[in-house]
């Protein structure tokens, strides 16, 4: 099977009026997947009730096995099929003629992308045509047309450069890597042209073959400025002699899949009807005691591999399998910090795969009918999409006694214990008013996740973009790996998902590794907080992942000389830092972050929406003269990199005004002195800093 | 709140609910029934994709009825719905002779579950407008009913287009109903 086919397989179902759901037509070649199952989930529950129905579900899940360690997840894809995203429409057309008055068909295309709601217009256009003429040839020539999609031009990003173009409202980040692939084909296509011998033709013949990319490359600065914007990519499906226009989004993450809304999620449960219903306190999910919110309970439940089901009685499928979707990002951090998520999910289902659905530990899963809130025994929590509540199932496995964690959590030795001392003390915390803030400033520091969720629904309520809430889930998620690592130190007294000195090297002892806390009693209460959850975390499949997807982390990350995001947290938040660490972060940066990559991947943790530059503009005004330098050199390097121009841009005017008065200054010292002096020499100019700070006393 | 005064006032003033499920071979009336109880208005329906499920009040007894297709494929599926379930409808359309004794298979499947031991059992003798239809002492034969023990059940005739016979099976179930 080559690689490069955008669209395995089309599929036809249809209703069969004496037999039910069956599948009528696969294309090219049968998926291997029992047809009765496919035909039973492309005819989602209730099809007959509305005219149109989207639908997502997977083929291909490698449903982990119960107890599998880190060995048998080594072996993943070897020799598997690939997993496949299958986009489905359903369609009910009364029609007189035809026997009981109506005909239900669902088309459906099972593809690797995972955008793959751009394949919506075309599955439209063909499941009319099919209509019309329910023939297989329909599905062919769907096939062929999804299938001749140019992706040639599309440019690729590396990991950093894909996160720094994701958190950019920057329209043109990274426009240089189109139109850098746009000249070179276009150079490439002059050249084949003129080779074939005819060169009084070239011109319209390279018209004709890539009409669009001419006018690109010779109009270049016209079009960029008419904004196109570069977080996509631009194509079209040529069907039925109608051109569809495709915009490819280049910033998916790898647990993002289709085009669901978090912001969504995120308003139906913390709604006002939204609630948690009464249940015996539960470590994982209670973080908070009785009264946790339910968005939070849903949070936990996610990364703790809770068995998940959001319901929604009388909803088109598609729209749970959105829920569903977006729980996925959620849990997995905006999609870019934990895995295993979408390979556990089950955008919509129905009682024909409970089986299947039960084998799977943790799944997440949507469902239209309401017969799965009868059976409590087949999930721990499930999620009503209508009302935004949240029942937790009786049958919800209690937790071992036994937590190895014990240690850290003095003289509650178990963690029910745990539960139940918290949920008393933090009762008071719970007045009407849900996620009190004035409660929070009681006992500051135990309201991490309370001030998270009212910075992320303020967020919401500012209208901030889908992206820049996935980002703060992906904050949420990385602050817990952080923490997990830090607990896992000091519990079991080593770890293997965080940055230490074993690994990173610190040899003054300024810098640390690892996560980085404002101070100490933060560092202590926020373990204590965390510890039920981090020991639920380490035991589920994205836990073993992420032990793996580290080591990966260790071996191919660009900077080995210290912690980058630690540094990046401390200039954040960090309250306590002396000068000399103040002057050991920015000397870091200056000395060891230099080429490209090592820039992009800084660029990564400064995303646009956590004010980009700002904590380094920071040293702009710093009363150290050397550390002032340091910030002005590194923004100097950061200027020649093509991401980081657009992230000086992006800066406020008094941070560019900072910027600009400090370069000045040193240009007027640097002309003066000798040309022995280079900016890009080993240490900074100070020559500069002196005259700077003779300028500034007079 | 408003669930458990609701509750209260549902047991001060005799209400009572119902979980009804109707099932049947496909095309036996299931859907028609169940929207001309609850809109009392005659539907035409189109066949079932999975399952409807509406609240029918009926002197003071809330009836929920779930109504799932009948297609031969999807009656394995049956079976999910049955936990809870409190009165079990089974609808014969009484002109197909040719199916019946397929439905009174289907129907002994179900009523020998172990979550449906406690079940009522009302069968309508659907389709009685129709010519030649099997009159409901035929049905009750042909459907083995007379063998059944440890089982309330009931025959009613009934034409779901015009809702004869749909009421009078209703009040049967919310007689012989127990309450928990």
């Amino acid at each position: 099977m080559p690689p490069s086919r955008h669209v395995e397989y089309v599929l036809l179902a249809e209703f069969d009026i004496d037999k039910g759901a069956s599948l009528s037509h696969q294309y090219p070649e049968p998926t291997g997947t029992d047809e009765h199952y496919l035909s039973e989930l492309m005819l989602p529950d209730g099809a007959h009730l509305r005219a149109e129905d989207w639908t997502i579900f997977f083929l291909n899940q490698r449903i982990p096995l119960e107890g599998s360690d880190s060995e048998t997840l080594k072996e993943e894809t070897a020799g598997k099929k690939p997993l496949l995203h299958v986009l489905n429409l359903v369609r009910t057309k009364h029609d007189t003629a035809a026997r009981r008055g109506a005909m239900v068909k669902a088309m459906a295309i099972c593809t690797r992308h995972r955008y793959l709601h751009v394949y919506k217009p075309v599955l439209l256009l063909a499941m009319e045509n099919y209509f019309h003429n329910p023939s297989i040839a329909i599905l062919e020539e769907l096939y062929n047309a999804v299938n001749a999609m140019d992706l040639s031009q599309m440019p690729q990003f590396s990991w950093h450069e894909q996160q720094i173009l994701r958190a950019s409202d920057n329209k043109h980040m990274f426009e240089e890597k189109f139109t850098e692939i746009q000249d070179a084909q276009a150079k490439e296509t002059l050249e084949s042209g003129q080779q074939n011998g005819f060169p009084g033709q070239d011109v319209p013949g390279y018209e004709r073959r890539n009409y669009i990319d001419l006018v690109s490359g010779q109009r270049k600065d016209a079009l960029s400025l008419a904004g196109k914007d570069r977080h996509f990519f631009e194509t079209k499906i040529v069907y039925d002699n109608i051109k569809l226009p495709i915009r490819v989004p280049l910033t998916l993450n790898p647990e993002e899949v289709g085009d669901f809304s978090l912001i969504k999620l995120v308003n139906t449960f913390t709604s006002p009807t939204s609630s948690v219903t009464s249940h015996s306190p539960h470590p994982h999910l209670d973080s908070y005691g009785p009264n946790t919110p339910p968005l939070l309970v849903l949070l936990n439940a996610l990364l703790t591999q809770k068995r998940i089901i959001f319901l929604g009685h009388g909803h088109p499928s598609g729209e749970v399998a959105n829920y569903v979707l977006a729980a996925c990002a959620m849990g997995s951090g905006g999609g870019a910090v934990l895995r295993g998520f979408t390979e556990r999910s089950f955008p919509y289902t129905s009682l024909l795969s409970v089986d299947d659905l039960l084998k799977c530990p943790g799944f997440i899963a949507g469902v239209t009918n309401p017969t799965f809130e009868d059976h409590p025994s087949w999930w721990d929590i499930l999620c009503n999409i209508d009302t935004g509540k949240i029942t937790v199932s009786r049958d919800i496995t209690t937790l071992a006694q036994v937590v190895p964690g014990s240690g850290l959590l003095a003289p509650e030795r178990n963690l029910d214990d745990l539960a139940l001392a918290r949920s008393a003390s933090t009762l008071i915390l719970n007045s009407p008013g849900r996620y009190d803030e004035r409660s929070s400033s009681r006992d500051n520091r135990d309201n991490y996740d309370l001030e998270f969720l009212n910075e992320v629904i303020a967020a919401i309520q500012s209208h901030y973009s889908e992206t820049s809430i996935r980002g703060k889930f992906e904050e949420y998620v990385t602050k817990l790996v952080a923490l997990s690592a830090v607990y896992e130190e000091e519990t079991y007294g080593a770890t293997t998902i965080g940055v230490t000195p074993d690994n990173t090297p610190d040899p003054e002892g300024l810098l640390g590794t690892g996560c980085a806390f404002p101070d100490e009693h933060t560092r202590q209460r926020e373990l204590h907080y965390f510890a039920a959850r981090i020991e639920g975390w380490r035991s589920t499949i994205s836990y073993k992942y992420y032990k793996k997807d580290f080591q990966i982390f260790l071996q191919q990350r660009k900077n080995r000389h210290f912690d980058v995001a630690r540094q990046i947290t401390r200039l954040r938040s960090a309250k306590e830092l002396n000068d000399r660490q103040v002057t050991a972060i920015y000397q870091a940066f200056w000395t060891y972050i230099v080429d490209p990559a090592q820039i992009d991947e800084v660029l990564a943790l400064l995303p646009h929406y956590r004010g980009g530059l700002a904590p380094f503009c920071f040293g702009l005004f710093h009363s150290s003269p050397i550390v002032r330098q340091y910030t002005l050199q590194f923004l100097n390097r950061l200027r020649n990199h093509p991401a980081g121009i657009r992230f000086i841009h992006a800066l406020n005017r008094f941070q560019r005004l900072a910027y600009e008065r400090l370069y000045s200054e040193s240009m007027a010292t640097t002309s003066k002195t000798t040309s022995a002096q280079k900016v890009y020499s080993n240490e900074p100019n100070f020559s500069t800093l002196r005259s700077n700070s003779s300028g500034r006393s007079s | 709140m408003g669930g458990n005064l609701s509750k209260a006032l549902g047991k001060l003033f005799g209400n009572k609910e119902m979980r009804i499920l109707m099932l049947g071979l496909d095309a036996a009336g299931k859907t028609t029934i169940l929207y001309k109880l609850k809109l009392n208005q005659s539907v035409t329906t189109i066949p079932t994709v999975g399952f409807n499920v509406e609240a029918v009040t009926y002197k003071n007894v809330k009836f929920n009825v779930w109504d799932v297709g009948g297609q031969d494929k999807i009656r394995p599926l049956w079976r999910h719905y049955y936990t809870g379930t409190q009165g079990l409808i089974f609808v014969v359309d009484s002109q197909d002779r040719d199916r019946i004794d397929e439905a009174r298979q289907e129907l002994h499947k179900i009523i020998s579950d172990r979550e449906m031991k406690d079940a009522l059992l009302l069968v309508f003798a659907n389709k009685q407008d129709l010519p030649g239809a099997m009159t409901p002492a035929e049905v009750t034969e042909k459907m083995g009913l007379a063998r059944l023990r440890d089982r309330q059940w009931y025959v009613h005739p009934s034409c779901a287009t015009t809702g004869e016979g749909l009421l009078e099976g209703l009040n049967w179930m919310s007689q012989n109903v127990k309450t928990k």
